[in-house]
């Protein structure tokens, strides 16, 4: 029972999983990225948000969930820019639009505008947070993926 | 060699890259790497995002000094990026003469953007988070119109704006005025959801991550400074948009 409802669900999450994925490949676009990392760059968005979907069924705490989902969109990103011999950056800041708390955002100057201070503060606290968060994830990804690159390349010179 | 000329040329790199959304740290590793390559026995590069610092002494020389002034270092155009850091790594493997290294980054620097691709990106974006964050198809067009109009606000409002602050809170404001009256004339549509479409296009997203970035390699300094603007854009952005909200729940 449980199961058929779950499968329900990702059925469901599917067309905004593909959606989020454009939007990612439309900031590709906007930042001139290469065309051959374009679909690189909708795989990246699909899978930001897809860590996200995931996270938020794991776990409860909201500033974890935009940690895992920082940190996975990072290595996909320093995956991608091994294989295709170009700089993170391009691969990590598209691929983690879908990421970036918008809607928050959005909630917390529409309580503002109604006049609803309370439930402005605690959505902008939960902007910054997953901002944070996100940045977190990132730079954890970061060290690790460095550190390996540190202990690699001492490993080459030794030999 | 001339060493002048060289200098010059080396601030042109450092300015060409963190006008197309370097790191820092990419900028100033790239500038050490080419002075190695060109046998500079000393090479000081300090840069944060509104300046340069350049210190090259070469062989028999006196050291010699130049700084830029940097401004408009936010955009991001990563094509650009990649070429110029193809350049770096052929000058380093095999060091040219600095005028054609010169000539070189004036090319790819003048390297002309079609403006459709650009407007293309913008309506794809906004489009299809207006969607993405439960709005219809309707929604999603308004958002995509709306997205052409800030495209073609950052191309020809922003260089008579005072600075990057005005100009987001004008655009935020004109953004969300246009959000506010297409829901007034077109009965069914969503103002949270247009909105939301072209909040995504303005937010500071990239800066913050490129902030953080900045921080964890070891550039607190510019971190901080990226930092801030971020936020500070965030708040005019807000503000912007805040407006137009107001206007919603009051007509």
């Amino acid at each position: 029972m449980y199961k058929k409802e779950s499968v329900m669900d990702w059925v469901n999450e599917l067309p905004r999983l593909i959606l989020g994925a454009f939007g990612s490949v439309g900031f590709g676009i906007i930042y001139n990225i290469n065309k051959k990392y374009l679909p690189a760059i909708w795989l990246g968005g699909f899978i930001a948000w897809l860590a996200y979907v995931v996270s938020l069924r794991v776990m409860t705490s909201m500033f974890m969930q935009a940690l895992v989902s920082g940190f996975i969109v990072a290595i996909y990103a320093e995956i991608m820019a091994r294989s295709y011999k170009a700089p993170s950056t391009i691969f990590f800041v598209a691929s983690a639009i879908p990421l970036v708390p918008g809607k928050p955002l959005y909630e917390c100057m529409n309580a503002i505008a109604e006049k609803n201070m309370s439930f402005a503060l605690s959505k902008g606290i939960e902007t910054v947070l997953f901002a944070i968060g996100i940045a977190g994830g990132m730079g954890i990804a970061w060290c690790i993926c460095d550190s390996i690159r540190k202990i690699k390349r001492a490993g080459r010179e030794k030999n | 060699m001339d060493t002048d000329k060289f200098l010059n040329t080396l601030i042109k790199m450092a300015e060409s890259m963190q006008n197309c959304g370097s790191e820092v740290y990419r900028t100033e590793d790239t500038l050490r790497r080419i002075g190695r390559a060109y046998r500079s026995e000393e090479i000081d590069v300090f840069v944060i995002i509104s300046n340069i610092i350049l210190t090259l002494k070469m062989r028999g020389e006196e050291a010699k000094t130049r700084s830029r002034r940097l401004d408009g270092s936010s955009g991001n155009d990563f094509a650009k990026l990649e070429r110029l850091n193809a350049l770096s790594r052929s000058v380093c493997a095999h060091p040219i003469d600095p005028e054609e290294f010169d000539k070189a980054i004036e090319e790819i620097n003048n390297t002309p953007k079609s403006d459709a691709v650009f407007i293309a990106g913008s309506m794809l974006a906004s489009g299809s988070f207006a969607v993405f964050y439960g709005g219809s198809v309707i929604d999603g067009i308004i958002s995509a119109l709306i997205g052409i109009l800030i495209y073609n606000m950052q191309k020809h409002l922003s260089p008579v704006c005072l600075n990057k602050f005005a100009f987001q809170l004008c655009a935020s404001l004109i953004a969300g005025f246009c959000a506010f009256i297409a829901i007034k004339l077109i009965p069914g549509t969503h103002i949270d959801k247009i909105m939301i479409g072209d909040i995504m296009l303005l937010v500071p997203g990239v800066m913050f991550t490129n902030a953080v970035r900045d921080m964890l390699l070891g550039d607190t300094l510019s971190g901080i400074l990226r930092l801030i603007e971020a936020l500070l854009l965030a708040a005019m952005m807000t503000m912007g948009f805040l407006v137009s909200l107001l206007l919603a729940g009051h007509v």
